[in-house]
């Protein structure tokens, strides 16, 4: 998948609560219970389904932490893809519908 | 002012 067009979403299947800058997410599917650190929180918080990774990664990730754009880039999408693995995240070639509220 | 960057990570537990 070309990373220029890597959509991605929150899956319906969770519940997901911000606690002090980390993420607690429930997956109700298989009763699994994930805490994201405070950059995949930002991945997370901006999985709109409608914004590309890079875009994320450029505006969000590049923003707030002093990282090299394309370490980030690289770090994210290993993230997106092990999260995804997880039932966690939807991710896509073509931008999505985010199924749950942020 | 920027944040200190951490690899993006998770962490997962059974319930």
């Amino acid at each position: 998948m070309p990373e220029d067009c890597i959509y991605i979403a929150r899956s319906s299947a969770i519940a997901a609560r911000a606690l002090a800058g980390e993420m607690m997410v429930m997956n109700s599917a298989d009763s699994t219970f994930f805490t994201l650190n405070e950059v995949a929180t930002a991945i997370f918080q901006a999985a709109d389904g409608h914004t590309p990774l890079r875009e994320i990664v450029r505006n969000q990730i590049c923003e707030q932490f002093d990282v090299d754009p394309e370490q980030a880039q690289a770090d994210a999408e290993q993230f997106v893809a092990e999260l995804s693995a997880h039932g966690i995240l939807l991710v896509s070639n073509q931008p999505l519908a985010a199924e749950t509220a942020r | 002012e920027k944040k200190l960057y951490q690899k993006p990570a998770f962490r997962c537990e059974q319930v």
